[in-house]
């Protein structure tokens, strides 16, 4: 994987700055996945809380 | 028919990966000139490969016939015929890597009949191929080695794995703590796999700079991740998790300098992918393609962090040491040795 720190060293030009300013967006774009992640995996668990409670009602 | 799948799928990773890593060191590299530019197209293609891999996995899990596997093969392929539109190409390449891990990795949990080791075989993989890639990315070989090797597992796939002719079964995993509040024992889970990405690329691995010494440290991982779900199916899934990753502090942390013992920490901190891999399989049961994408998201969360800041040298043993044990404990509190319990159960009863 490739160290940006490397990038940080330097001075800083427009180009740094246009970095920073994707970083900052790729930091929100990781952010807005987990908070989708979230909402995936709640109703993931109500899914199979259902079905468990179908299956045990079959049971009986 | 199991087997023969798992081991499709397994060939299949190394060439995706493989196909991947050389568009990615050979077409993108070259073709970028600024490294700024070049970070943030690397930072792309791995919010593109691993973020979306819970989405991708998700719905698998609600249409089982959907070929993502196949899907995933025929867009690598796409996005390595048009490499020379750098770009396109990255897009492409980083999708079809995300739909692959999915169609592959459902494949390697609900065919697994409890052994954590049919995970561990298929992820292994990737990692020849992310190696091998690399290097051949960096010699700049033909680009009809990587499409050969994805228009043979597409073939494979097609013939041999479609999911639509594949009796799907449980993937009965007893790996996970009974009793634990679900969305708690994911985000342990979660953490504890983020951690342990964000402490794995901390490491300082200076002696790897000959191409034998990067396959020594690839077959580190590989070695890792291979023997790791068959530990964890013989020992139990607590203990090998746990204990792998302790024996893993003072050869990454101390000895990180020293290749033999550096590699055996490789490979000891990579067992327990597996587990936390199956035992949230286990807590998400039904739903094993947003469990597959959930621990590539917690891998995307972790390298993230490294991608931008690196830390200082002073600082850099303990903070593996602290990551790592808080890994181990999340690990710790979220797994237990059921399925070696459940053996000799098992065992008990036949000798009766």
């Amino acid at each position: 994987m490739l160290n940006l720190s490397l990038v940080f060293d330097a001075a800083p030009t427009p180009a740094i700055l246009l970095f920073f300013l994707l970083a900052l967006a790729g930091f929100i774009v990781v952010i807005g996945l987990v908070t989708i992640s979230i909402i995936f995996i709640v109703k993931a668990i109500k899914k199979k809380n259902q079905n468990n409670l179908l299956d045990n009602r079959r049971e009986d | 028919m199991h087997k023969r799948s798992l081991a499709i799928y397994t060939f299949a990773h190394f060439a995706t990966d493989f196909a991947c890593f050389f568009v990615l060191f050979s077409t993108v590299s070259n073709g970028i000139d600024s490294v700024q530019k070049l970070a943030v197209w690397f930072l792309t293609y791995n919010i593109i490969a691993f973020g979306l891999q819970f989405v991708v996995g998700y719905i698998c899990d609600i249409k089982r016939s959907f070929p993502a596997g196949l899907i995933g093969i025929i867009i690598t392929i796409v996005g390595l015929v048009f490499a020379k539109q750098i770009y396109v190409a990255l897009i492409l390449v980083a999708l079809g890597n995300a739909f692959f891990h999915v169609g592959g990795g459902i494949d390697s949990l609900v065919n697994a009949k409890g052994k954590m080791a049919r995970s561990g075989v298929f992820v292994s993989s990737g990692t020849w191929g992310v190696a091998l890639g690399t290097l051949a990315g960096k010699a700049s070989i033909s680009i009809a080695y990587p499409l050969a090797f994805l228009i043979v597992s597409g073939m494979l796939i097609y013939l041999y794995c479609n999911p639509s002719k594949i009796n799907f079964e449980k993937s009965q995993f007893h790996v996970a703590k009974e009793g634990l509040p679900i969305i708690l024992a994911i985000a342990l889970i979660f953490v504890s796999v983020t951690i342990r990405a964000f402490s794995g690329f901390s490491v300082p691995i200076e002696w790897k700079t000959t191409a034998l010494l990067v396959l020594l440290s690839a077959f580190a991982s590989f070695f890792g991740k291979f023997t790791g779900g068959f530990i964890g199916d013989r020992f139990g899934a607590r203990l090998t998790g746990v204990g792998a990753l302790l024996l893993s502090i003072p050869l990454l942390a101390f000895y990180n300098d020293k290749i033999m013992l550096c590699l055996l920490g490789i490979a000891l901190f990579n067992m327990t992918m597996p587990i936390t891999l199956c035992a949230l399989a286990e807590y998400l049961e039904g739903f094993e393609g947003l469990a597959f994408g959930l621990t590539t998201l917690a891998l995307l969360c972790g390298t993230f962090v490294t991608y931008v800041y690196v830390l200082p040298t002073s600082v850099v043993k303990y903070v593996i040491i602290v990551s790592i044990i808080v890994s181990a404990i999340c690990i710790l509190l979220t797994t237990s040795n059921r399925n070696v319990n459940k053996r000799e159960k098992k065992v008990e009863i036949y000798n009766a």
